[in-house]
């Protein structure tokens, strides 16, 4: 199994601050009309506030710009780590004298469902921002002069808060559609593999990668199943509520947050599939390269992890001496 | 001049200056046979845990480093 757990940290990353960013977009664009909404209207109440034609297009078309900034960032970022996941199958099975047919650029089932939730999310966001907002609103009362200042730093709280709530919720999308975009991926090529040979048996194990791995993780770290079956969504602790799966447990991420990766075994068809193994250790911490990784590296895999650091670098500076400017 | 020690850690004054480095280090692994570690690669846990920088060959990418701004060394 190739180590990518790197790049695919890379990816990772850059997905989560590019749907940061949206967030930032849609605290800032609609926070602006907001606030001129709250000075002018200090005769309102929240509800009449919030029901002018004006605030609500302006919400609406934050909203719907955010997601299809997040959603594009999403299909990018689960695409990418499919990239990266295919150049190490192809590498594994360029030894067997094999090449997977071309990757699938339609949606896999699983980040279809990912979308539908996530536009699930944005569609409750803004009946959220809302009540959140209206309530901050509401609550400040005193004479016209103090309660439009105040009404304009509650409010913006208000709206940050909500903002925080719904970017929790699509970056967990957004992680797990990275994560799960490299097992579709895997998962794709060594189906492809296994339906071409049909004397040989192609099973997956379940490998945690994290030193410090959650209890359901553990439960599966070594289980064996064959290529195109779930693992057992039954395997975790008993003295807790059971975490649900979603969708289904074709392989990681088992959870937001999930580091673990599948390793694919072949063996003769007739070969019986061993139902648990617990003898193997966690994997080691993934967060570290040795010079001899990045020297391993295909060319374009190495360009976008250091492009990702250095323009990184470039823009928090940026970030960093406007900060102290404004400050 | 003595050796360099077998792990040397370096923090940075902002979380720039930490990717500045880990950039520079990914430039000289690339560029050098040398045999070495380095890590995290996360930007918040590199600017909880520092710069962490392992193994027998740390003389040319510690000389990489200290032409980095704003990266203090702190010896293991």
């Amino acid at each position: 199994m190739s180590d990518d757990s790197a790049i695919l940290l890379t990816i990772e990353q850059r997905v989560r601050s590019l749907v940061a960013a949206r967030m930032q977009q849609l605290r800032t664009g609609y926070g602006a009309h907001l606030a001129v909404a709250v000075r002018e209207g200090t005769d309102l109440s929240g509800t009449e506030l919030l029901s002018r034609a004006g605030l609500s297009a302006a919400l609406v078309t934050a909203l719907a710009g955010a997601q299809a900034g997040a959603l594009t960032a999403i299909r990018a970022g689960h695409r990418a780590a499919g990239t990266v996941a295919r150049t190490s199958v192809e590498r594994e099975l360029a030894t067997q004298g094999f090449q997977p047919p071309e990757q699938d650029r339609t949606d896999s089932v699983y980040l279809a469902a990912v979308l539908a939730g996530l536009a699930a999310a944005f569609a409750t966001a803004i009946l959220d921002i809302q009540n959140t907002v209206r309530a901050a609103f509401d609550a400040v009362t005193g004479t016209a002069t103090v309660v439009a200042a105040a009404r304009v730093l509650t409010t913006r709280e208000a709206l940050g808060r909500a903002v925080r709530r719904l970017g929790v919720r699509v970056t967990a999308a957004a992680t797990s559609a990275v994560h799960r975009g490299y097992t579709d991926a895997q998962n794709t090529a060594y189906t492809a593999y296994d339906n071409t040979h049909a004397y040989l048996r192609v099973t997956k194990r379940w490998q945690v990668q994290s030193v410090n791995p959650c209890a359901y993780c553990l439960a599966l770290h070594g289980t064996v199943v064959d290529i195109g079956a779930e693992f057992d969504r039954t395997l975790g602790p008993t003295d807790r509520p059971h975490l649900p799966v979603f969708r289904d447990l074709l392989g990681p991420p088992r959870h937001v947050n999930c580091r673990c990766r599948l390793v694919f075994e072949v063996g003769a068809a007739g070969a019986q599939v061993r139902d648990r193994v617990t003898t193997a250790a966690p994997g080691p911490a993934t967060a570290r390269m040795s010079a001899a990784d990045v020297r391993r590296l295909p060319a374009d895999q190495f360009r976008a992890l250091l492009s990702f650091f250095a323009v990184s670098a470039r823009r928090l500076r940026t970030l960093i001496r406007r900060a102290h400017a404004g400050g | 001049m003595a050796d360099p020690p077998t792990v040397v850690r370096f923090r940075g004054d902002g979380p720039d200056a930490l990717a500045a480095a880990i950039a520079a280090v990914l430039r000289h692994a690339r560029d050098t046979k040398d045999d070495f570690t380095f890590g995290p690669l996360r930007l918040d846990e590199l600017e909880r845990d520092g710069l962490q920088i392992a193994g027998p060959d740390l003389a040319g990418v510690m000389q990489v480093l200290a032409t980095i701004g704003g990266l203090a060394h702190i010896d293991m």
